[in-house]
């Protein structure tokens, strides 16, 4: 009991430390790519820290709860109350974060606004259009010269707006520092997947709690029932490798069913409710095909030692 | 020597070399190369062989991607063995920590007695973090040096391959056109890139056959021609000498027919110039002294524009005179003096022209600040340095007031660089009188009789003010903080470089403090009990791929955290918050390991 206690700490320091770190470079990123310190305040920032959390409580959860599998190399743990607790604790986070900062996040602002920092004097060096400026105020650049694909071009004033639209719509990360900013492949695609979970996420809140409730405890379910997967290899370092790759699976799945899958099958599928819940019931599903597969394996084991003894 | 620590350095040797090999076999199927294909084929009519050149590729079956540039054979070899080295060192971390891994949290438990391995982990633990040290200055040494080596050489091989195929396709159209001058031009480039290519030699040789056989022909033809038109012009001569009593054209033409006739005619058109001659002299001097006259008044005047400066003028006059008075020693002598005087004034287009196609430094900009606090800013489109000189293609500038004003913008297109340190702007055309100087779009540019521009970078200097050099993955440490002073005594900004070389900083402590972490992890996640799992084994292969990633996103986030310290604090203090982030990592990762020891 003591164990399984320990583990649920376990899971909730191992969820705040993730949560945090996931805002904090969440802010980092902005900065750096938005790069004007005015326009990046503390206070700016907590105005869309819930927008933020939002979008990283999904990953936080589904990781933590199978982390926190690896206690088991140190304490001793009850499998059962281990396993009811951190389904109850986790959903309750879950749910009741998604609602309680949803809350907050429908009223804050989505996204930080941000602004170039230009410095006069200098060539502040973009990648096709170099640009050097006298002087700024805040909504111009005075006596300017650019260089594009023409050549070297002289303008009295541009307005500073129709820069930064241009440089901060533009999706390659901030010009300056292209190359440190641009994120490995492997993070571009989970966060192409992320943000697909999360729509879907909020697609069934907006239904109902009641489809929320249900996805949300499919994901912690299934999260759950990755730990008798993890102790097949008998190997724990190559249990937490495989825990990695099956979290990532498990958004990379999310994102090819929603793309190929699901239209395909929606026409079979007979009621609205199972409509608006194929992909938690999947993941329901095979959460218990694993669980059985478990006890039956466990069931031959024990039958076998008996023989043994 | 403990058997964790022996165990851990040939894992480690093990892990290294199977990565390499790895590496070495995907480069080998990755590989796309181009190369000449071709044979001579008989020419009925004339009974000569020519050949059928074409540029044919070769592909490795991993090297299906279509940005992938072809490499021209001749490097097959080296560029596999500098892109397995390169592939090794971007991946070297992961391999590293793979290797950590399974050393610690599988084979060292299995040889050890389970019951002692703890105590054999906390025996082994300093001797290890030393090897993790010496480890840390090999990865040092390999990013910083050979990585920055080898990749700037698959950089060159690259543009190589690329200016080799682009000379051949334009040799192999000359060629076609019959034109085997310029093919020869054209493939002994080829040749300069792929100096062993028999085939190619072949061809340069049967070119300069063939370019010989049609100058002997030409000149047999010559021959032909001026031994009918040597008679032409005595004939000429004599009638102008008898009938039209013209004896200044009765000279003039038999001074031709001597020049090209020979034996008896030759003797015949002598003596009739001779008589001429004689006949002139009986004439009134007057016209014999107007053409003098010119002929000095022209020479005096060339002379006077070189000793004035106007070395321009003066290089053209005496290259008229020197070829309408090729007999003329004086004038010889005056044409070498101000062709030595133009060159250092002026230089000639023909010198960038052969030169255009090599490779060299595009979109170089920077601005430099004048003492009288105005600014000029200075666009150049390509620069290429050759054991000739330094040259530069479309050179575009702005002068701006100290308030910010516009004075001066011009464009030029060809620049050369001096011994004086300044860009030489005037080029002249060797054989025709043209010149090529500033062109100004604004303002007003006759206040200097040659167009220099001054206050130009040092020729090592215009790489890091290029588009590519400023962010050029290709540079090592200290070249980073070289350019970091250029950048900013040319109006760029100092963050930018700042920020790649703390990431770059970072790279050995991060090495170190993760093989630290990834002792204490890997004995924490070790293997329980003297049983090998079987299951686990195939699945060491997804280790390093797992890692590589992890790495990456860690590397990635490491690189935001120190940016928003540089842009908060600057250089000095971010350095020092880093050198302690550091520190606590370093501290955390020993007390994880000496935690798993107990």
């Amino acid at each position: 009991m003591k164990g399984s206690i320990l583990q649920f700490l376990i899971f909730l320091l191992l969820f705040l430390s993730l949560i945090t770190v996931f805002c904090l470079f969440a802010y980092f990123h902005w900065f750096d790519t938005g790069y004007h310190p005015g326009s990046m305040s503390t206070a700016g920032f907590l105005q869309v820290l819930p927008a933020i959390i939002l979008r990283f409580l999904p990953l936080s959860i589904v990781v933590s709860v199978v982390i926190s599998f690896f206690a088991t190399l140190k304490f001793r743990i009850n499998r059962f109350v281990s396993f009811l607790l951190i389904l109850a604790g986790a959903t309750a986070i879950y749910f009741f974060g998604f609602i309680g900062i949803s809350s907050i996040a429908g009223t804050a602002r989505k996204s930080m606004s941000q602004s170039v920092a230009f410095y006069p004097g200098r060539i502040n060096p973009f990648e096709k259009q170099p640009i050097y400026f006298e002087k700024a105020d805040n909504d111009k650049l005075y006596k300017t010269v650019l260089r594009d694909n023409a050549g070297l071009v002289y303008r009295d004033e541009i307005k500073r707006r129709s820069l930064e639209k241009v440089i901060l719509s533009n999706s390659d990360p901030n010009p300056y520092y292209a190359d440190l900013l641009t994120p490995p492949g492997f993070l571009k695609l989970l966060s192409r997947d992320l943000d697909r979970f999360n729509l879907e996420i909020k697609r069934l809140s907006l239904k109902s709690d009641y489809y929320l409730l249900f996805f949300i405890a499919s994901q912690i379910l299934f999260a759950l029932s990755l730990w008798s997967l993890l102790r097949i290899p008998r190997w724990p370092l190559i249990a937490v490798i495989l825990s990695l790759v099956l979290i990532r699976a498990l958004f990379a799945f999310y994102s090819y069913w929603d793309a190929e899958i699901l239209n395909k099958i929606l026409p079979f599928v007979p009621s609205d409710m199972v409509k608006d819940n194929v992909f938690p019931l999947l993941l329901l599903v095979v959460s218990l095909v694993i669980f059985l597969l478990d006890g039956v394996i466990s069931g031959i084991r024990r039958s076998r030692r008996g023989r043994t003894q | 020597m403990s058997m964790v620590f022996r165990k851990t350095l040939s894992i480690l040797i093990l892990v290294y070399l199977a990565g390499f090999i790895c590496f070495f076999v995907f480069s080998a199927l990755s590989f796309h190369g181009i190369y000449v294909k071709g044979m001579e084929r008989e020419q009925t009519e004339e009974n000569q062989y020519t050949y059928e050149l074409s540029l044919a590729e070769t592909k490795g079956v991993l090297a299906s991607r279509a940005e992938s540039p072809g490499i021209i054979q001749a490097f097959k070899l080296s560029w596999i063995i500098n892109r397995s080295i390169l592939l090794f060192s971007e991946y070297f971390i992961a391999i590293h920590l793979s290797g950590i891994f399974l050393c610690f949290s599988l084979i060292c438990p299995y040889v050890s007695n389970p019951a002692e391995s703890n105590a054999l982990f906390t025996n082994s633990l300093g001797k290890s973090v030393v090897l993790m040290i010496f480890l840390t200055f090999v990865y040092t040494g390999m990013s910083e040096g050979i990585s920055v080596t080898v990749r700037n050489r698959l950089k060159n091989q690259e543009i190589n391959s690329k200016i080799a195929a682009d000379m051949f396709e334009k040799g192999n159209a000359v060629l076609a056109k019959g034109d085997f001058g310029s093919a020869d031009n054209f493939f002994s480039s080829y040749l300069e890139i792929d100096r062993d290519n028999k085939l190619i030699r072949n061809v340069v040789a049967w070119t300069e056959a063939r370019m010989m056989i049609r100058k002997k022909n030409t000149r047999q033809n010559d021959k032909e021609v001026s031994a009918g038109r040597d008679l032409d012009y005595y004939k000429q001569a004599e009638q102008f000498y008898n009938s039209a009593h013209d004896y200044f054209s009765s000279f003039y033409y038999a001074f031709l027919a001597s020049q090209t006739g020979e034996g008896t005619l030759k003797k015949r058109a002598l003596r009739l110039m001779a008589r001429s001659r004689d006949k002139l002299s009986e004439l009134e001097s007057q016209e014999k002294d107007k053409e003098r006259h010119a002929y000095f008044m022209r020479k005096m005047n060339a002379l006077e524009n070189l000793r004035k400066g106007d070395v321009y003028s003066a290089y053209y006059e005496f290259k008229n005179l020197k070829e309408e008075y090729p007999a003329e020693k004086d004038v010889e002598l005056l044409f070498e003096e101000s062709r030595k005087a133009a060159e250092q004034n002026f230089f000639f287009t023909d010198e960038l022209e052969k030169i255009k196609n090599l490779k060299g430094v595009d979109a170089i900009l920077y601005l430099v600040k004048r003492e009288d606090g105005g600014i000029v800013i200075v666009s150049i489109d390509k620069y290429i340095q050759t054991e000739d000189g330094r040259y530069f293609f479309n050179i575009e500038v702005m002068e701006l007031a100290q308030n910010g004003d516009l004075l001066t913008h011009y464009k030029v297109p060809y620049g050369k660089y001096t011994s004086r340190g300044y860009i030489n702007l005037d080029a002249i055309e060797r054989n025709r009188k043209k010149m090529y100087g500033p062109e100004y779009l604004f303002g007003d540019g006759k206040r200097e009789k040659l167009s220099v521009l001054r206050e130009v970078p040092r020729p090592e200097e215009f790489f890091p003010l290029s588009s590519r050099g400023l962010k050029d993955s290709g540079l090592s440490i200290v070249s980073l903080f070289k350019i970091r002073g250029i950048a900013e005594k040319y109006g760029y900004l100092r963050q930018s470089i700042d920020a790649s070389i703390i990431s770059r900083i970072k790279l050995p402590f991060e090495f170190f403090i993760l093989s630290i972490y990834a002792m204490g992890l890997g004995w924490f996640f070790r293997i329980r009990n003297k049983r090998i799992p079987f299951l686990s084994i195939p699945l060491i292969i997804v280790i390093p791929f797992v890692l590589h990633h992890l790495v990456s996103v860690f590397n990635y986030s490491s690189d935001q955290l120190y940016m928003f310290l540089l842009f908060k604090t600057g250089l000095i203090p971010a350095l020092s918050i880093f050198v302690g982030i550091q520190g606590l990592l370093l501290f955390i990762a020993l007390v994880v390991v000496s935690e798993n020891g107990k």
